[in-house]
């Protein structure tokens, strides 16, 4: 009962500070999406309550010489309504404008996002197709992590308790590339149970990058099943092939909304709407990623 | 205690409090150019609590605060059925700032139950336990985080019992008794003519089962309210409710208070949909404010909504249609099995209105309902949009479409060959008058043949199945088979205005606006003038609850005659004051014209000073509405309602998820009041009928509520709506009603599961007879569909 002390962090390393000094019972606040639903669920009581929402120099989106770099704290409208985004990776433009809804998207951060373990996990699937890569604090210093490799288990990412997501650098992709984003879910917006697939595809033939989610514990990029497209002619891939493949790739499980067996057949669905749309966008005029 | 600047509604405020606002309002209305013919009945008026409510000043329950107020909060019942065997509050009760805990031990027996219909509630259970999340112990603290952390404190020892999770279970002989006359709620039925030799010699007989789940009707504010003594001694509860006054009552029973030291009044609401018509939160709340002499305030979590409060009924219905082939329906035989859940609530008014409905809106001659309801230990069913008839209309309409399919007919010629017209002898022996089915009918038609057409020949999307279904109804307005009148009482104050006391609350919808309207037209004042009180249980007769799509016919004819009743004796005293006879004055358009001189109201008023006082016009509307529920005849209901409803959707293949873009309604309410706010009824409900055709269920396991909130709950949002909903409102006009009004409400809802599971055969080849029509059926049958093809 309670209540956490609450810390507004000055900066990154003030924020690494207190959450050491909380020995692993602090817990990061950011846009509140998140933090605010799981106190009004009283499933969070953290000790320790530390707001980086104010950290000067989190929330930004620049060009770099490789794509882009992402502040942790840049919102989903941000990135929406950025032109960098739109120019370098439009792929990530096109998820942010469908995550959740108006007010969500002016708190919610691509940095809460990516470190939320729960449902919710659209721009992460975009960001492990593109090949993103995380700058990631702690008390020992800075390191990268490959998005892909982040998510462990259910509940469990690769950070520490004391450590802090700075930014994400996006890899520009090749001249040409094609890409698509696919969601499938039972309403078409605020949907926890959703099958959300992004892919990157090279600009001919049919390699490929794929992140999904819903279809395991945490966001996952199936490899064997990228590696099965690539070896098929991007006009007549076989899906009954990608489908067994894919299949012993996720491991969905059931839910009240949907059986395992129907996440199955939606994560299949998904892939192979999101493979035809971003073929289909490099006939379009001005398609490119 | 309260003040206009915090946006009080009306009913809370004092006279001087409430002035800006109404101010604001006539401002708003003056520029409100109305067309020829009626002045105010008829337009789309802008409502008279839109300032306060878009402006954010409206204050809801939970906005509330009162100085040294307690915060409330019930420990609930973990087991679907449990013996107490102990309750100890000694540690929640030693909490420092804890003020209050109440268990059913402080209350005398003879005063612990209570219900709507059957007091058969405890307001906190009493050795048995008959839900999850039913109220054991009540608590009152000084924060909401000391209630909670007390509430943890709480020790209940229970001895779980085998729970009764469906009717099924209930009904059979070595069953548990629930309550102690038994496991059936309501055991009702009526037949008319012969059903088994109609069915024996009909043509065609269709047999279907049809089935739905439980609803949560998903009011976006949870129950609350504020429980107070004021300077006066009386015991004030502000509450979100439909009806204050069945509270009011409630509470004297209860508390054992005389009637005069108990107000209730309703706060701004935010949704009830018949979820807010049984007690939750006010008994509770006014025994710890009489025990504290403290005001306390008690507000459900949403998580306490889902599992803790009234929900749709489920029901199973077997369905038999008798026809011949030139479509004439001979017989209609139904079987309901319903779960009523633990309490009885309004399972017994649901029940008889399902009888009553069972043929409606066609005219067949051999008609056969029966209802069986029974307790289980699964959350009480209650109250909620059409009281069951969506669920009838699920079955009926359905077998009805199959029966246009099997004959090769078009839907609207079967249902037109059926239909009640004005003068038809419904099943309850009631002639019907100003019946327009089938101009709801005829609406419609155009529409669904070119919109057949255009499928037929548009472009075809790849993977999407695009098809149409249409669905009707007959809808009785007001209580079932009994008297349920309302009142009106309109005042005058010096400065002009009009002050009108209505027993029936808006609940959102804008029936004071619907009010304001009628008694504007009809006493010949600007209705910017008008303010109606309809939420305060002392300012007000008991004019029922607003439910069963009442409040228009009911209080709007109340209201026309007290406005006549108003114009009357206005002109009267003018008349004396003056010293002209009253048939030289006459009220129009705001003006008072005395001996063809006109004068502004408000100077009349002024003339008349304080003699304003002498007017109490009174305006009371009680149809001779009766029914024998054994015989089940009489005339349940002083007037019916229409409709015709056409839904077009699109079926991806793939995925089995339904989209619906376009969707028509066509209604007979008789006369619209204001346009704007009945269109906002039809699109409302037809959005919320696609949540019960489509997504929403409320999952249950071994009696408990498994997504009990709005994260888990499907319920749908702006982007699951149709893009286009067009409402058609039928020329109509019933001589009964407050010029020419009818109802609309609940009719809304009511085809549209029907008319989508049309929709989706007439597109997929596929029927559904259990809603939701969820998206992994759909990919089933589908493919079971594609397998049985040779």
């Amino acid at each position: 009962m309670s209540e956490p002390q609450f810390v507004r962090a000055r900066s990154v390393d003030h924020a690494i500070d207190t959450l050491k000094a909380a020995g692993g019972d602090g817990l990061i606040v950011a846009g509140g999406v998140v933090v605010s639903s799981l106190f009004n669920q009283r499933l969070a009581s953290p000790a320790v309550l530390v707001d980086i929402s104010r950290i000067k120099g989190l929330r930004y989106i620049k060009r770099t010489p490789n794509g882009l770099s992402i502040g942790a704290l840049a919102t989903h409208d941000d990135i929406h309504r950025s032109a960098d985004v739109k120019a370098v990776a439009p792929l990530l433009t096109e998820i942010a404008e469908d995550v959740s809804c108006p007010r969500l998207r002016n708190r919610g951060t691509l940095g809460g996002s990516i470190c939320t373990i729960g449902g919710q996990g659209d721009p992460a699937t975009g960001l492990i197709a593109l090949g993103a890569t995380m700058q990631i604090k702690g008390p020992g210093g800075e390191r990268t992590a490959h998005i892909e490799d982040f998510y462990k288990d259910a509940f469990e990412v690769d950070l520490a308790p004391d450590e802090i997501v700075e930014r994400i650098d996006v890899p520009a992709p090749q001249t040409g590339a094609r890409f698509a984003f696919c969601k499938l879910g039972p309403r078409n917006a605020m949907d926890f149970t959703q099958i959300t697939v992004s892919v990157v595809m090279a600009p001919t033939g049919s390699g490929i990058r794929i992140g999904m989610n819903g279809v395991a514990n945490a966001p996952n990029r199936p490899r064997a099943t990228e590696a099965l497209i690539a070896t098929m002619n991007a006009g007549s891939i076989n899906w009954t092939a990608v489908g067994k493949t894919l299949n012993g790739e996720i491991s969905p499980q059931g839910d009240l909304v949907y059986s395992e067996d129907f996440k199955r057949h939606l994560a299949l669905i998904g892939l192979r709407r999101a493979v035809e749309r971003a073929l289909a966008r490099s006939k379009e005029a001005g398609g490119r990623a | 205690m309260s003040s206009i600047d915090d946006g009080e509604k009306f009913a809370l405020g004092t006279e001087g409090e409430q002035r800006p606002w109404q101010d604001a309002y006539r401002a708003l209305v003056q520029s409100f150019e109305a067309g020829s013919g009626r002045r105010y009945v008829g337009h789309s008026v802008p409502r008279n609590d839109v300032l306060y409510k878009v402006r954010g000043k409206a204050k809801y329950a939970a906005n509330i605060a009162l100085p040294d107020m307690l915060h409330g909060r019930f420990v609930r019942s973990t087991y679907p059925y449990a013996r107490i065997k102990r309750v100890d509050v000694s540690k929640a009760s030693a909490l420092p700032g804890v003020r209050c805990v109440l268990t059913a031990a402080d209350i005398p027996d003879d005063r612990l139950k209570v219900g709507s219909l059957v007091k058969d509630t405890p307001i906190l259970a009493k050795d048995l336990v008959r839900h999850v999340g039913e109220p054991v112990v009540a608590i009152a603290a000084d924060t909401l985080e000391i209630a909670h952390a007390a509430a943890a404190l709480v020790e209940i020892d229970y001895e779980p019992i085998t729970p009764v999770l469906t009717p099924e279970e209930a009904l059979k002989e070595d069953a548990p008794r629930l309550h102690p006359n038994g496991n059936l709620i309501a055991n009702l039925s009526n037949a008319v003519g012969d059903v088994d030799a109609a069915l024996a010699r009909a043509d065609v007989v269709l047999e279907d089962t049809y089935t739905n789940e439980p609803i949560e009707h998903s009011y976006l504010e949870p129950q609350g309210g504020i429980s107070f003594i004021d300077p006066d001694g009386v015991l004030t509860l502000l509450v979100c409710t439909q009806y204050p006054h069945f509270h009011h009552k409630q509470l004297a029973d209860v508390t054992g208070l005389p009637l005069e030291k108990i107000r209730v009044i309703q706060t701004v609401i935010g949704g009830a949909f018949g979820g807010k018509i049984d007690v939750t939160i006010e008994c509770a709340s006014c025994l710890m404010t009489l025990k504290t002499r403290r005001p306390v305030k008690m507000l459900l979590e949403n998580e306490e909504v889902f599992s803790a409060t009234t929900k749709r009924h489920t029901m199973k219905i077997r369905h038999r249609l008798g026809a011949m082939k030139d479509g004439r329906i001979v017989a209609l035989d139904m079987d309901i099995l319903a779960d009523g859940g633990a309490y009885s609530s309004y399972s017994l008014i649901v029940a008889g209105r399902c009888v009553v409905h069972a043929a409606l809106p066609y005219d067949i001659a051999n008609v056969r309902a029966r209802i069986r309801t029974t307790f289980t230990n699964n959350m009480t069913a209650g109250a909620m949009r059409s009281f069951g008839i969506v669920k009838l209309a699920f079955a009926t309409e359905s077998q009805i479409n199959k029966l246009a399919d099997e004959l090769g007919m078009s839907p609207i010629e079967v249902r037109r060959i059926n239909a009640v017209e004005t003068g038809t002898k419904t099943v309850t022996g009631q002639i019907l008058h100003a019946v327009g089915f089938k101009k709801t009918l005829d609406a419609i038609e155009p529409i669904y043949e070119e919109r057949k057409k255009a499928l037929a020949a548009g472009p075809k999307k790849p993977g999407v199945l695009r098809g149409l279904g249409l669905a009707s109804l007959g809808y009785g307005i007001g209580y079932s088979g009994v008297r349920n009148p309302s009142t009106a009482r309109i005042e005058l104050t010096e400065d002009g205005i009009v002050i009108a006391n209505c027993g029936t609350p808006d609940i959102g919808p804008g029936s004071d606006t619907a009010l304001a309207q009628i008694v504007g037209e009809e006493a010949g004042v600007n209705i910017g003038r008008i303010r109606v009180v309809s939420g305060d249980s002392t300012k007000t007769d008991d004019s029922g609850p607003t439910s069963a799509s009442r409040t228009t016919y009911f209080s709007g004819n109340a209201a026309m005659l007290a406005g006549r009743d108003f114009r009357r004796q206005f002109s009267d005293l003018l008349a004396k004051k003056l010293d002209v006879t009253p048939e030289n004055i006459r009220i129009d358009n705001d003006q008072v014209i005395v001996n063809n001189k006109p004068m502004r109201f408000e100077d009349a008023c002024a003339t008349l000073g304080s003699d304003v006082k002498q007017i109490m016009a009174y305006g009371v509307f009680n149809p001779d509405s009766e029914l024998d529920f054994v015989t089940f005849k009489g005339n349940p209901y002083p007037t019916y309602t229409y409709a015709t409803q056409l839904a077009e959707i699109e079926v991806d293949i793939d995925t089995g998820k339904i989209e619906v873009p376009r969707f028509w309604a066509a209604h007979d309410a008789g006369r619209i009041v204001n346009p704007m706010g009945a269109e906002g009824q039809i699109e409302g409900g037809v959005v919320m009928g696609l949540g019960m055709a489509l997504w929403e269920k409320i999952c249950r396991s071994d009696g408990y509520i498994q997504n009990p909130g709005m994260r888990d709950y499907l319920l749908p949002g702006a982007k699951d709506a149709p893009t286009e909903i067009t409402t058609i409102f039928i020329d109509n006009e019933d001589e009964t009603g407050p010029f020419g009004a009818k109802g609309v409400a609940e009719a809304s809802l009511i085809p549209v599961p029907a008319a989508v599971a049309a929709a989706l055969h007439d597109a997929a080849g596929i029927r559904l007879n259990a809603m939701p029509m969820e998206a992994e059926t759909v990919v089933k049958k589908l493919a079971a569909r594609k397998g049985n093809k040779p």
